[in-house]
C-alpha cells in the first residue's frame, strides 16, 4: 500500500534575477505505508521542496501528489521553538495550531517528554536547552499531533555525533512502536544507511523516476562490528556508484 | 557588586546630592531667586498639595497625557504594523515617516495652535505626534524581527492567520511595542507640557510658566518634582509589565534610566 505517491511532479520558482528555476522535473515516487523512506542528495537538490510539496506548504507547478487523508507532521532541520514558550507549551504547539488541544493533551505531552528525557525541563525556556534537547522538543511537538506520516528535513544534522546517535535510536524506537511512515531527508549516506528501509538518490536536478535503493541490512543496525561493516560497505558502494564523490564535495 | 549593595550606593548618592544642595543654599552661595533649597521646595510643595489648584492642574494634564498616549499607541502600532508587514506600504509611507521623524516636533506648535487653537486639544495633538514615532518604529522593528520559520512551522501544523497572529505575531511584537511605549510615555509628557507652556488656561505646564513669571521658584521646583515623580511612576509601571511579558528572555535586565 502506498502512503505517498508523486506522479510527474514539477516545481519551479521565479528567481529574483528574473529567469525561472526548475527544482524538480516530472519526478515520480512512491512511499509505502509504514516504511522508513529516506531521500539523500547534495544541498540544493530539491529535497526540502519535495517535503514542502508533500506537506502541502507549497503547490506543484504541475503533476499530482497523493497523500490521502493521512495526518502528517513535519520536523524541521532547526527546532524553531517559540522562545517565549516553555518546553511543555512548545511541545503542545502543534496541537494548538490544529485546534486539537483537549483535557488529555497536557498529560500526553508530559508523558512523551518524560520518555524523551525532558521530564526535568518541562518549565524551562528554549534558551536554557542544549541543541539536542531542543531537537527532542521539536520531535515531540510533531509526534504529539499523532501523525501517520512524519516528514523530517535533516533533523539531526546540527547535532554532535553522540546526541545524533541518541536521537536516531529514539526515532527508530518511536517509528517501530507507532507504525509511522517516515520520509527522512538527509545529506549523509551513513545516516540513511542506519535508518532507512529504502533510499531515493537525488542528483543535482532530480527528474523523472528517481533511483531507489534498498538498504539490505538487518535491524537493529550498527550495534555490532559486523553490522557496522555491512553499513559501511553499502555507503561506499552507493557513494562511488551514484554520487562519484558528489556528497563528499558538498559544502556541509 | 551585589544588587542590594548597588541599591544602597544609589540611595547614598541621591542623599548626598540633596545634602550638598541644601548646604549650598543655606550657606548663601546661591541667589534664592535662582535656586530654592530642598527644604523650601518641600515646604512650598506641602502648601500646594493642600490646595485644590494643583490637583486640578494635575488632572487636566494627566487627562491630556493619557489621551495623547492612547492616540499615539493606536496610531503608532497600526502604521508601524502595516509598514512592517507590507513592503508596498513601507515604500509609500516611509518618506513621510523619515521627514516628520527628522523634524523637531516642537516647531509644529505654532501650526497646532493655528489648527486646533490653544487648550487641551493642542496638548493632545502635540503629545500624540511626539509619542507616536518611537511606538511606530518599535512596532515596525518588532514585525521585521519575526521569524518567518515560525510562521512556516505554524502553517505546517495547519494554523490559519488568526492562530499565527495570536501565537507568533502578538508575543513576538509585544516586547518591542512595550519598549516603544516606554519611550513614548516621556515624549507624550514633553509634548503635552510644551503645548501648555505655549498657551493654556490651566494644567501643569501653564502653572509652571505662571509661577516662573512671578518668581515663585520654590513652587516651580515643587511642580517639577511632581512631574518627575509622575513620569517615573508611569515608566516603572510599564517596566513591570515589560518584565512580565519578557521574563523568558535570557538578558532580562532593567534598562538604564529605569528602576
Amino acid at each position: 500500500m502506498s502512503a505517498v505517491r508523486l506522479s510527474k511532479v514539477s516545481k519551479g520558482f521565479v528567481q529574483s534575477g528574473g529567469g525561472p528555476l526548475s527544482v524538480l522535473d516530472a519526478v515520480s515516487l512512491e512511499v509505502r505505508t509504514g516504511e522508513f523512506f529516506a531521500m539523500v542528495g547534495p544541498s540544493g537538490c530539491g529535497k526540502t521542496t519535495l517535503l514542502d510539496l508533500v506537506m502541502g506548504l507549497t503547490e506543484p507547478s504541475s503533476g499530482r501528489i497523493d497523500v490521502g487523508a493521512q495526518r502528517a507532521a513535519m520536523v524541521f532541520q532547526r527546532p524553531h521553538l517559540l522562545p517565549w514558550r516553555t518546553v511543555l507549551d512548545n511541545a503542545l504547539y502543534g496541537l494548538e495550531c490544529r485546534g486539537e488541544l483537549d483535557a488529555q493533551s497536557r498529560e500526553r505531552a508530559v508523558g512523551l517528554l518524560q520518555r524523551m528525557k525532558l521530564g526535568d525541563h518541562l518549565q524551562e525556556h528554549p534558551h536554557q536547552l542544549s541543541e539536542g534537547m531542543k531537537q527532542r522538543v521539536n520531535l515531540a511537538r510533531a509526534l504529539l499531533v499523532d501523525p501517520q506520516l512524519l516528514l523530517m528535513d535533516e533533523p539531526f544534522s546540527a547535532l554532535d555525533p553522540a546526541t545524533r546517535r541518541d536521537l536516531q535510536d529514539d526515532l527508530l524506537a518511536l517509528w517501530t512502536e507507532r507504525g509511522l511512515t517516515v520520509i527522512f531527508v538527509s545529506h549523509s549516506l551513513p545516516e540513511v544507511a542506519l535508518l532507512a528501509d529504502r533510499v531515493a538518490v537525488m542528483g543535482h536536478k532530480p527528474r523523472g523516476e528517481l533511483t531507489i535503493l534498498a538498504v539490505d541490512a538487518a535491524r537493529p543496525r550498527g550495534a555490532t562490528a559486523d553490522s557496522q561493516r555491512v553499513l559501511a560497505e553499502w555507503v561506499e558502494a552507493v557513494e562511488s556508484e551514484h554520487f562519484g564523490g558528489l556528497l563528499k564535495r558538498c559544502p556541509r | 557588586m551585589t544588587p542590594s549593595r548597588g541599591r544602597w550606593l544609589s540611595l547614598a548618592s541621591v542623599a548626598l546630592f540633596f545634602i550638598v544642595w541644601e548646604a549650598v543654599c543655606r550657606a548663601g552661595w546661591i541667589n534664592p531667586v535662582l535656586l530654592s533649597a530642598p527644604s523650601g521646595i518641600v515646604a512650598a510643595g506641602m502648601v500646594l498639595l493642600s490646595h485644590s489648584m494643583i490637583w486640578l492642574d494635575l488632572a487636566y494634564t494627566a487627562l491630556a497625557f493619557v489621551m495623547a498616549l492612547g492616540v499615539a499607541i493606536v496610531g503608532g502600532a497600526v502604521v508601524g504594523g502595516v509598514i512592517g508587514y507590507s513592503r508596498t506600504a513601507y515604500f509609500v509611507v516611509n518618506p513621510f515617516v523619515v521627514a516628520i521623524n527628522g523634524l523637531p516636533k516642537v516647531v509644529l506648535m505654532p501650526l497646532v495652535v493655528l489648527w486646533v487653537g490653544i487648550g487641551s486639544a493642542a496638548s493632545v495633538f502635540l503629545g500624540a505626534v511626539m509619542a507616536s514615532f518611537p511606538i511606530l518604529t518599535a512596532t515596525f522593528s518588532g514585525i521585521r524581527a519575526l521569524d518567518p520559520d515560525h510562521v512556516r512551522l505554524a502553517r505546517s501544523f495547519g494554523a490559519g492567520p488568526r492562530v499565527i497572529a495570536r501565537t507568533i505575531v502578538a508575543p513576538g511584537v509585544a516586547p518591542y511595542l512595550l519598549s516603544g511605549i516606554r519611550v513614548g510615555l516621556n515624549y507624550a509628557m514633553v509634548g503635552v507640557l510644551i503645548a501648555e507652556f505655549f498657551g493654556a488656561s490651566q494644567g501643569v505646564g501653564y502653572r509652571m510658566m505662571l509661577l516662573m513669571a512671578n518668581f515663585e521658584v520654590a513652587s516651580f521646583f515643587a511642580y517639577l518634582l511632581i512631574v518627575a515623580a509622575f513620569t517615573l511612576a508611569t515608566t516603572s509601571l510599564l517596566q513591570a509589565v515589560e518584565r512580565r511579558v519578557t521574563h523568558w528572555r535570557p538578558d532580562a535586565l532593567s534598562p538604564i534610566g529605569g528602576m
